[in-house]
């Protein structure tokens, strides 16, 4: 549903042109959830800012559910389609009440009262902020206020929700809560979720990872693939969870870890069962 | 001793309907050598803390002493807390203001009264250590997201502070940023700041850089060690909303079950050493 | 933390004078007012001092809280009676000092005004106690509504109103913060001249105005994701209801209005 076909793209400054997309080839299916992976500079966030047309491509095309983000006939259309979180969740409600920050987007729309009303109700209700509707959003937690800028984007009904490191500025707690709703979108009600980040522990959660390094992808695949190769990533500045790195360094030493483990509870299996056959087939 | 905090009490909003207790009863030495690790969940009292250590807010109770000293009253208490101790913010890029990186660094030094010659060294030696020394001639606000925050740290750091504290260093930097933030701050550790106090949501940075934990719930500190000692109780952190590093929950699952795996561990090197151990020891155990 | 501060003075408990509408709230201050201006008699003074009393008691708002706020204006009442004392001619004199003399009429005179001010003071404030900032702002945009008609910009205006509010307290919380972070580089903000101390400010200014900028260039690109065109073809989600609240402050404006008419017609 989303097709970036030799996309290219590049800042101007006063120092010229610095590239930042280089024909990027890019498909996403409907409903996918996909976390996209790169170290600041990357070109990640320019993508990003491209699937709804706040940026347009230099050279090549975007495709967006049908719709070509040039068209600048059919920026709005696009953009209900498809929303955007950002990092700072401060810089981007707007109203001074929570419930009035997620009719924000359906007042654009010009969406009538009652029709409004309940569309917000059903969206705070989603992302379990309902009992906040009608708190300040400068008193709320940084989850919170995230949690209210998803409700946004949920009220205009998009296919697809676009986060830019939504969870950079949260704490733990926080970046659960985020995550957990994320997730839930995907599952229940099937929008493709693009999620930029650079937790790793997000990324595992994901149905498949983009590693993105100077303007160009150089890895997509699902994240026990991607996380096996630990050099690599090291070697782009990336982490890897601390479960993969644990077998991978096993394997450093000698021992025949399985590859493709991710969290804590597969990987404590593992090398119980490694345990328990020592001795046997384990040491290489 | 760096600094020591008796009894601290802190009220938001005091007599106000909105009052909220941030710190209860907090006590607190910091010794010369400690490089301490602050964790506890947003809205513990961890960055109130922070900056009573810095003198920069007066507590409602208690004392606030200064290279372990008692002053007469809060004010030159402040006074000699400011000079010995530096606070680096959160995001604290967000508070360049200069021309170029060399004015902005040499700001600290030069408000604590050193001559242009000896600010220039001080500038140059930061620079030089925090790894910012090519971009002394460039605008702050031209830089890089992670050079802004080296430039802002180097900042402070020039003041040549005693006792170093800072407030969620690497929050937003990607994971090299961050790594190479952490691998800094160690290095500035012993010679150039005595004492460092460092407060993180990561447990895994924590874990690699810090020798001892204290941990905050609630505006109380409810516990301190070594980073064995307080990751070892990892159920009480999780009732506290907090996490542990993952390899020592792994660790935990382990020995849980049945895996004779020795306790504190909390490095993903540690752990393949002792687990390779037990392997039956791969080629290079 | 700084986050919790309110703009103004709002105390926030929930009363009948919170739940009421904004609106009606203001027009009752205009109204309030008005009265306080045609009141004459010592009769009248006393009904709308006992009322004055009633509504604070009705907005749970602690009398210390309120009298906090007459403080700051302590001098210019003292003026304005003093004035009032020594200098009315007529009456019968009472006492007098050179060419100072109090007069019967210049007591009552002072003693009136000096409630008329406290009366004003502590009734509008009443507005900002029992209004959050936020709701107030709302109010107002209702209220300019109808001369967008005449070319008023009410959306802008009501927009950049609501702006600003929403941003007020992340600023001044990045305010404190500068600060705090400066202080700590040794910067001071306290000692020396005009002209030293302006300079002070800098380091302070400049980051707090990149810093804002930075905030609503992310603000308008966030706007923008979220289909924001201006104000033609908005709809509204608010919808500021008259409530029962509101229907007592109506029968109780009605009430007193019939009270001071008939106070003006007896003692006539």
């Amino acid at each position: 549903m989303i097709k970036a076909e030799n996309l290219s793209f590049s800042y101007r400054g006063d120092e010229g042109a610095a590239a930042a997309l280089k024909k990027l080839n890019i498909d996403i299916a409907g409903g996918e959830f996909v976390a996209i992976l790169g170290h600041n500079g990357s070109g990640k966030s320019t993508f990003a800012k491209q699937l709804n047309a706040i940026l347009t491509p230099e050279e090549g095309r975007l495709t967006v559910f049908g719709i070509d983000t040039s068209d600048e006939g059919s920026v709005f259309e696009l953009r209900k389609n498809v929303g955007m979180v950002f990092q700072n969740p401060d810089n981007q409600i707007v109203a001074t009440v929570v419930e009035e920050d997620v009719a924000f987007g359906l007042e654009n729309l010009g969406v009538p009262r009652d029709e409004m009303r309940r569309r917000v109700d059903e969206a705070l209700k989603t992302v379990r902020m309902y009992d906040y509707r009608l708190h300040a959003p400068h008193l709320l937690s940084g989850g919170q206020k995230q949690r209210v800028a998803i409700a946004g984007i949920l009220a205009m009904e998009p296919k697809c929700i676009v986060l830019d490191e939504p969870t950079a500025m949260l704490d733990p707690s926080g970046r659960a809560e985020v995550m957990e709703t994320v997730r839930r979108l995907n599952r229940e009600k099937g929008i493709t979720i693009i999620h930029i980040t650079h937790y790793m522990d997000e990324a595992v959660k994901a149905d498949r990872c983009i590693v993105m390094d100077g303007g160009e992808v150089v890895m997509d695949g699902p994240p026990a693939e991607i996380f096996a190769r630990v050099e690599e990533l090291r070697a782009l500045g990336l982490d890897v969870p601390q479960a993969a790195e644990l077998m991978y360094e096993l394997r450093k030493r000698g021992i025949d870890a399985p590859e493709g483990i991710l969290r804590s509870a597969p990987c404590v299996e593992a090398i119980a069962k490694m345990y328990k056959d020592r001795g046997t087939a384990n040491v290489r | 001793m760096s600094v020591e905090l008796r009894n601290i009490t802190y009220t938001y909003n005091k007599d106000e309907p909105s009052a909220r207790v941030a710190l209860e009863n907090v006590s607190l030495r910091l010794d010369d050598g400690d490089f301490v690790g602050l964790i506890g969940h947003t809205g513990s009292g961890k960055s109130t803390l922070m900056q009573v250590l810095a003198g920069l807010l007066p507590p409602c109770g208690g004392e606030l002493m200064p290279e372990g000293k008692s002053y007469p009253d809060y004010k030159s208490a402040a006074r000699v807390a400011r000079k010995s101790a530096g606070l680096v913010f959160q995001y604290p890029e967000h508070q360049l203001f200069e021309e170029t990186v060399y004015k902005d660094i040499a700001f600290g030094p030069l408000n604590r009264g050193l001559s242009s010659d000896e600010a220039d060294a001080r500038v140059r030696e930061a620079a030089r250590r925090v790894g910012v020394e090519p971009l002394l001639d460039k605008s702050p606000f031209d830089l890089s997201g992670g050079q802004k925050r080296r430039v802002a740290i180097a900042g402070v750091v020039a003041m040549k502070p005693e006792l170093l504290i800072l407030d969620e260093p690497t929050a937003g930097l990607d994971p090299e940023g961050a790594r190479e933030l952490l691998a800094m701050l160690k290095s500035l550790h012993g010679d150039w700041c005595k004492t460092i106090i460092l407060a993180s949501h990561s447990m895994e940075d924590v874990a690699k850089t810090v020798k001892t934990v204290a941990v905050m719930n609630r505006g109380r500190l409810v516990m301190s060690g070594s980073v064995a000692e307080v990751f070892s109780r990892g159920e009480e952190l999780r009732a506290m909303g907090l996490d542990t590093p993952q390899i020592s929950r792994i660790a935990e699952g382990l020995i849980r079950a049945g895996v004779p795996l020795r306790r504190g561990i909390f490095t993903v090197a540690e752990a393949a050493d002792a687990i390779a151990e037990l392997l039956g020891g791969g080629k290079n155990a | 933390m700084l986050r919790d501060i309110t703009l103004g003075q709002y105390y926030g408990v929930n009363s009948p004078l919170h739940r009421m509408d904004p609106r009606t709230k203001m027009l009752w201050v205009i109204y309030y007012m008005t009265l306080l201006f045609m009141a004459s008699s010592v009769w009248e003074y006393a009904l709308m001092t006992a009322f004055t009393a009633l509504a604070v008691k009705a907005s749970r708002v602690p009398i210390g809280f309120i009298t906090r706020g007459l403080k700051p204006i302590a001098i210019l009442m003292l003026l304005t009676v003093g004035l009032n004392l020594f200098m009315t001619p007529t009456g019968s004199e009472l006492w007098r000092l050179g060419f100072l003399k109090i007069t019967d009429d210049g007591v009552v005179i002072a003693a009136k005004m000096a409630v008329r001010l406290v009366l004003l003071i502590i009734g509008s404030s009443l507005l900002t106690l029992t209004t959050s900032p936020i709701v107030l702002t709302g109010g107002i945009e209702r209220l300019l509504a109808p001369f967008a008609r005449l070319g008023l910009p009410s959306h802008e205006i009501a927009m950049m109103m609501s702006i600003a509010l929403r941003f007020i307290p992340t600023l001044m919380e990045e305010t404190d913060k500068i600060i705090k972070a400066q202080t700590s580089r040794g910067a001071d903000f306290e000692s020396g001249g005009p002209i030293k101390r302006v300079k002070a400010m800098a380091p302070i200014l400049v980051p707090l105005f990149v810093g804002a900028f930075r905030r609503a260039d992310e603000l308008a690109v966030a706007m923008e994701c979220r289909c924001y065109r201006g104000g033609s073809g908005r709809t509204s989600l608010r919808r500021f209801a008259f409530g029962r609240d509101d229907l007592f402050a109506l029968i109780w404006a009605v009430a007193l209005l019939a009270a001071i008419i008939t106070i003006k017609v007896v003692t006539r």
